[in-house]
């Protein structure tokens, strides 16, 4: 590689790394304890919530929906989603259709018995999660991220085209710890960068899909559902009241795909659906498709059935985008390897922040030093 | 290895990224695997994943000098 070349690639790792290390460094830190967040809440989650009447009837969703507007006096219902392995409906409401998520109120419904379930409060946690996500900025935080996102792994390219005239008289694994300490941590940073890389982008690049998550269902909604919201120009977005029963709707959507699973209903106005439709999301029940969900519409002020849209490539990859950067998808063991990887990658990081900061030459030098550190003969300079 | 003139220890592009080349082809499919399903696709995931977990114990053991 020519000389040129490499100070070229340099200068391009060193600048996005610069840039971005100090926020990917958060991530990395918080993310590490979201890894097990299931496991946390789990282990915190002290009493053992149990159904009223556990072998009592389903109360209607149409009833659980009144009872939960009722608790919140004015608001106005976003979502309704189910648990998997319990009775329990969670019904998010807000104090309008389209409101920010910071001023949405989640609450859970036993469906025996239409009370409240205790909810896990965890606060540290949330507070990690939304630093994680946004730095508490919103879309902005969370779009600003992504360009970090970006920047990462632009680093992670610009690393791999460096790693070779660094390799060119070193085996793979080679840590020079006898050494000067530069070099030794040069290795180290060299060695744990160039393996974790495969997954390093895969969730920096799905990480950089999340974050874009707001302008992709915008699109969707813009582009895949905007041929049902025509002809209704006059109306406005229905108030509970006028809609249609609840029931009614989701067993119209269950109808209409009897190979899926119920996973969340969205209401009219949000960002999931259309200003007259509940969209109603189902899931497929293969280990793969179960993470791709796809809405029934349904007219909520009529209860008409209108259509059933297979989500665009966009969306199914912000769908995969979530398990692949989470770690979740694979038991434990993949979560604890994860937390291994996401280790590693605090150390390359750490350690390319020292090179940088205790470089005290061109590249192109610290190329050479590299490589003639490692012949027996010459003592590199520290 | 030998102190030698110049191009004598000089590696190929292939031979330094052999190593990483395998390594992040293993990690690709463990992703992947744990997407395809559970059991036998999960095995294969933690593998998989489990590849550059272990170059990087194997280089920290045999080839720190």
């Amino acid at each position: 590689m020519q000389q040129r070349t490499i100070r070229v690639w340099s200068g391009i790792h060193k600048w996005t790394s610069l840039i971005c290390t100090a926020f990917i460094l958060m991530l990395c830190i918080t993310g590490l304890p979201l890894i097990f967040h299931d496991e946390i809440d789990e282990a915190l989650d002290t009493q053992q919530w149990q159904p009223a009447n556990p072998d009592g009837e389903l109360l209607p969703l149409d009833r659980i929906l009144s009872i939960a507007l009722e608790n919140q006096p004015g608001g106005t219902p976003l979502f309704m989603s189910f648990d998997k392995d319990r009775p329990v409906v969670n019904v998010t409401t807000g104090p309008a259709p389209d409101a920010a998520a910071g001023d949405m109120h989640f609450a859970s419904y036993d469906r025996t018995s239409g009370e409240t379930v205790p909810a896990h409060e965890n606060g540290v946690m949330d507070f990690i999660l939304q630093l994680h996500t946004d730095m508490f900025l919103g879309l902005p935080g969370m779009l600003f991220l992504g360009a970090m996102g970006i920047l990462l792994f632009l680093a992670i390219v610009s690393g791999v085209v460096l790693y070779a005239p660094f390799m060119r008289k070193l085996d793979f694994g080679t840590v020079r710890k006898s050494k000067t300490r530069r070099i030794k941590w040069l290795d180290y940073h060299n060695l744990l960068g160039v393996i974790t890389i495969a997954w390093l982008a895969v969730v920096t690049l799905t990480g950089v899909v999340n974050t874009l998550s707001t302008p992709i269902l915008d699109t969707w909604r813009d582009q895949s559902l905007a041929d049902l919201a025509q002809g209704y120009d006059d109306q406005s977005v229905p108030e509970p009241g006028e809609m249609a029963s609840l029931d009614s709707a989701v067993n119209e959507a269950v109808k209409a795909a009897p190979d899926r699973t119920l996973q969340f209903v969205a209401f009219p106005g949000g960002m999931w659906s259309t200003d007259f439709h509940y969209a109603v999301f189902l899931h497929g029940n293969t280990s793969l498709t179960q993470h791709l969900i796809t809405p029934a519409l349904i007219n909520a002020r009529t209860g008409e059935f209108a259509a059933m849209r297979e989500m665009p490539w966009y969306v199914k990859t912000l769908a995969l985008s979530g398990p692949l950067h989470f770690g979740d998808y694979g038991g434990l063991p993949l979560k604890i390897l994860w937390a291994v990887l996401d280790v590693l990658t605090i150390v390359v990081l750490g350690s390319g922040l020292y090179l940088w900061a205790s470089r005290r030459r061109p590249v192109t030098s610290e190329v050479r030093a590299s490589q003639e550190a490692n012949s027996p003969s010459v003592t590199a300079t520290p | 290895m030998s102190p030698s003139g110049a191009n004598r220890n000089r590696r190929s592009l292939w031979t330094i990224f052999a190593a990483p080349t395998w390594i992040a082809l293993a990690s690709l499919i463990g992703l992947a695997s744990a997407l395809m399903g559970e059991g036998a696709w999960n095995l294969i995931a933690w593998a998989g994943v489990g590849v550059p977990v272990l170059a990087a114990v194997f280089a920290l053991r045999y080839r720190t000098h």
